[in-house]
């Protein structure tokens, strides 16, 4: 049970708002010494996961192409490409942009994140609604669109990744079942998850939806859309 | 090193990732070396100490013994968790210079903007076996060349700094995902599993379907919450609750293990431990409030969670 002092810390930790990484290394260090693992081992566990698993810092390679297309102008060409899209609210575009996402990620197309598409090119086509009816975008709104960005980028890609057989998760959901005695077959765990991906396309849409018409009422007294 | 790249036995595919994990290193060791060279922040020294020990790992940790890259990463750890990686004063090139670049390349631009998903799609039609992440390597490159035929101001010194611009605003805590997988392996070797599945037997009433449910979907989210990642909780939660308290009073294995993983997911939604996808893509947004996107996520993750909950006590009576 001592090992548990290592969970103890990150909740603590967390709750106290402190630097995340430093919250990570004593808690690590914590779980060691409780654990009784020695320092030789400890510091071999996290360099192989670590060197296992920078496949999490892929982005570290775009970021010299995706700095430099923001300086040639793809946030202009993405304000131009809406002018060309007729009578579509900013919630509109954001629920139809969530929608293409999961369905992306269903199909394990990697098209959307945040960083290489939604910064430099939904952010500024959605503020270029409101810019489009001769109006400045309130800074609350503009808030509420970056957060419902976030929410619907990660909860297309959580429960829609589970529908794509080779997903690490339905592998993951496949070893432990067998784990525990039950040997299935990868597409029975994705039929499994269709209801739950449907339902998170549709709560996800509708949500966003509602709360972009509440906060757009409440900024400008009307709903943002690009003229007809 | 060299011997790697000639050996016959390693793919094509290995290789390239191997390569792009060296240039990603190399680039993010450059950035360390401007902070140093500029001195544009008070703590320029533990800033580009991070960079450039993180470039190292992360270029040659193929190479690198396991320990000597254990040592790298408790060392990074050290400037980021005292708040000593710092911006430098990169700032985004003007309006102006947007337009006017804008008119020179025009909607073209978009090309190699949707590159890296492009290779990607290729990738896995025309290359089975592949890894797709070579993508982006390909989607780099193809882009570089492009900026550099549209606009001759494209020299490789705007491409390095525009780059440093993003990857000083997404700050150290780029690496803790990353540091979180580390974490959760020290955890499974400390055996914290055994022990969490000990406490949550303590406090579940057994023989009650509905009460054991429950308990396996609440505890993947708040495991998932704490760990920030739902695939450390799984195993743990299926051993320590769901078996016990759900599968051996015959629900539907299939419906339960597979809907718990799900149900974890909600947990991911609620907690800044899982940074990359709640923490990252607002600083890459630049959003005011860093609890922003979790705060948007917690009445979508609520509705998910009771959908996933009243499906799991459906499909519990399913056959197997």
């Amino acid at each position: 049970m001592l090992s548990l002092l290592g969970v103890l810390v990150v909740i603590v930790g967390f709750a106290l708002k402190l630097e995340p990484i430093a919250i990570i290394f004593v808690s690590a260090a914590v779980t060691a010494v409780c654990g009784q693992i020695p320092l030789t081992e400890l510091l071999e566990t996290v360099g192989s996961t670590f060197v296992a698993n920078r496949t999490q810092l892929i982005t570290l390679i775009l970021m010299i192409l995706t700095g430099t297309l923001e300086r040639n102008g793809l946030k202009e060409a993405g304000a131009e490409l809406i002018r060309k899209l007729k009578g579509l609210s900013t919630g509109m575009l954001m629920a139809v942009w969530g929608v293409a996402h999961e369905l992306f990620i269903i199909f394990k197309i990697p098209i959307g994140s945040i960083p290489a598409y939604v910064r430099p090119i939904l952010m500024p086509m959605t503020v270029g609604i409101v810019e489009s009816n001769g109006r400045a975008v309130a800074p609350e709104h503009e808030e509420t669109m970056k957060a419902l960005y976030g929410m619907h980028y990660n909860v297309g890609n959580f429960f829609g990744q589970c529908c794509f057989a080779a997903n690490a998760s339905v592998l993951l959901i496949q070893s432990t079942l067998a784990n525990i005695g039950y040997e299935v077959d990868v597409m029975q765990i994705v039929r499994v998850q269709i209801p739950v991906a449907a339902m998170a396309m549709v709560m996800a849409a509708v949500y966003t939806l509602v709360v972009d018409t509440r906060m757009s009422k409440k900024c400008y007294g009307a709903v943002m859309k690009t003229q007809k | 090193m060299l011997a790697y790249f000639m050996d016959a036995e390693i793919t094509v595919s290995a290789k390239l990732v191997q390569i792009m994990y060296v240039l990603s290193g190399l680039f993010s060791i450059y950035c360390g070396v401007r902070a140093w060279m500029k001195k544009d922040n008070k703590y320029y020294l533990p800033t580009g100490l991070f960079w450039t020990l993180l470039g190292v790992v992360v270029a040659f940790g193929q190479w690198l013994p396991p320990i000597v890259s254990g040592i790298i990463v408790a060392v990074i750890c050290i400037p980021a968790g005292l708040k000593m990686v710092r911006r430098g004063s990169l700032e985004a090139a003007s309006k102006e210079e947007q337009v006017r670049n804008f008119k020179k390349i025009g909607m073209k631009i978009f090309i190699p903007a949707l590159g890296a998903a492009v290779f990607t799609i290729l990738i896995s039609i025309f290359l089975p076996g592949w890894s797709s992440l070579i993508g982006s390597l390909f989607a780099t490159i193809f882009g570089v060349i492009l900026l550099v035929m549209w606009n001759k101001e494209n020299k490789p010194m705007v491409f390095l700094e525009e780059g440093r611009r993003f990857l000083d605003m997404s700050s150290a805590v780029f690496i803790m995902p990353l540091l979180l997988s580390c974490l959760g392996a020290v955890f499974t070797r400390a055996g914290v599993g055994d022990a969490v599945s000990t406490l949550f037997g303590s406090i579940i009433p057994a023989g009650n379907l509905y009460i054991g449910i429950i308990a396996y979907a609440v505890g993947m989210v708040l495991f998932t919450a704490i760990m920030g990642n739902a695939f450390a909780a799984i195993t743990v939660m299926t051993v320590g609750v769901g078996v016990p308290f759900v599968i051996s009073l015959g629900a539907n294995p299939l419906y339960m293990v597979t809907l718990a993983m799900t149900s974890g997911y909600c947990g991911t939604l609620l907690t800044p431990m899982a940074a990359n996808f709640n923490i990252v893509p607002g600083v890459y947004l630049e959003i005011k409030d860093k609890y922003g996107i979790i705060k948007m996520q917690v009445i979508p993750s609520l509705i998910m969670l009771t959908f996933q909950i009243i499906y799991m006590c459906i499909a519990a009576g399913f056959s197997f």
